[in-house]
């Protein structure tokens, strides 16, 4: 019997289904103890007082969550470039499933990655940059 | 077509070639024939005859013959060798054009095999947004150098993530390691 090859494209979608059923449930139960206080400081902020490249990340999480789009870039932009290739993705990928391959779906890129890498960057030296040179502390 | 027709064009190679284009008798072997030279002294009327030679079974030149779909290039060329006739075959041309013709025993460089450099990719994004969790971070960070490795070991597609995902995830793995430390000394 023939095993039917997958594109990649296909192979991302059936991981972002299982991400999405799987990371969904973890990251709703992660937010939901933030309040709590369970979670200890970042230790680099801790030790030196530097921003970590993650700083931010479950803020910026939360307020996503809560619809604060311009709150959730200031914490940490990953989460919202993230989000919106997830999201333009898996819809632009079912809408092909479903329209049997008439709508072309949106492809993977090396950039999307890449773009990730930048966008850790940026936000690790401007965070950084703000606190030590301008003395702006941003959270 | 006869296949004793085919033969006859590969001269002297083909022990059972009696050929009835061989020796002197070849209609070839006259000046008008498109693929061979034409003697300096004659305008070439040959639009694809690109320099005038003396008769080619006398002297050993290459003969260049390009294509007219091939604009002229000078690796797209069709090479005719101009030998003794009864000794070396007819037609030596051979296609240069690799977009026509791949070679025998040539991989393929698309192998199928991009999901290693951008699992490691991932992995090594991962490892360094999530340095502060210490054993995760570290976890994650190994997932993506072993992927990114393999990818570039096995030299599978995607050799420029991969070697990005090395970078991130030892960047992780660093960063990871060193909270984990400070953690555990208590500092």
């Amino acid at each position: 019997m023939m095993r039917r090859q997958l594109t990649l494209e296909q192979g991302m979608y059936i991981a972002g289904i299982i991400a999405f059923f799987v990371g969904g449930p973890f990251i709703l139960f992660y937010i939901s103890k933030m309040d709590s206080g369970i979670y200890p400081p970042c230790v680099l902020y801790s030790l030196l007082g530097i921003y970590c490249p993650g700083c931010g990340g479950t803020r910026a999480m939360r307020e996503l969550l809560h619809g604060h789009i311009i709150q959730s870039l200031y914490y940490h932009p990953l989460v919202v470039y993230s989000v919106t290739i997830y999201l333009v993705f898996m819809i632009s990928q079912t809408i092909s499933l479903l329209s049997r391959g008439r709508i072309k779906g949106v492809r993977f890129h090396y950039w999307f990655l890449y773009g990730a890498v930048v966008v850790i960057t940026l936000n690790f030296i401007l965070k950084n940059l703000l606190k030590f040179v301008f003395g702006i502390i941003v959270f | 077509m006869d296949s004793n027709q085919f033969n006859s064009y590969t001269g002297g190679q083909n022990p059972d070639n009696q050929g009835i284009f061989t020796g002197q008798q070849n209609p070839y072997s006259n000046q008008q024939n498109p693929y061979m030279g034409v003697p300096s002294q004659q305008p070439a009327p040959n639009p694809y005859e690109q320099q005038a030679t003396p008769n080619p079974y006398i002297d050993n030149q290459q003969y260049v013959y390009t294509e007219p779909w091939m604009n002229g290039n000078a690796n797209n060329k069709t090479v005719f060798q101009g030998n003794d006739f009864g000794q070396q075959p007819y037609y030596q041309g051979q296609m240069q054009n690799s977009y026509i013709y791949q070679q025998p025993g040539q991989l393929p460089k698309n192998n199928g095999m991009i999901g290693f450099a951008i699992t490691g990719m991932i992995c090594g994004i991962l490892s360094i947004i999530s340095c502060c969790f210490s054993i995760v971070g570290i976890l994650i960070a190994a997932v993506g150098l072993v992927f990114s490795i393999i990818a570039l070991a096995k030299k599978y597609d995607g050799r420029g993530m991969a070697l990005a995902g090395v970078i991130c995830s030892a960047i992780g793995l660093c960063m990871s390691l060193i909270m984990t430390i400070a953690i555990y000394m208590d500092v």
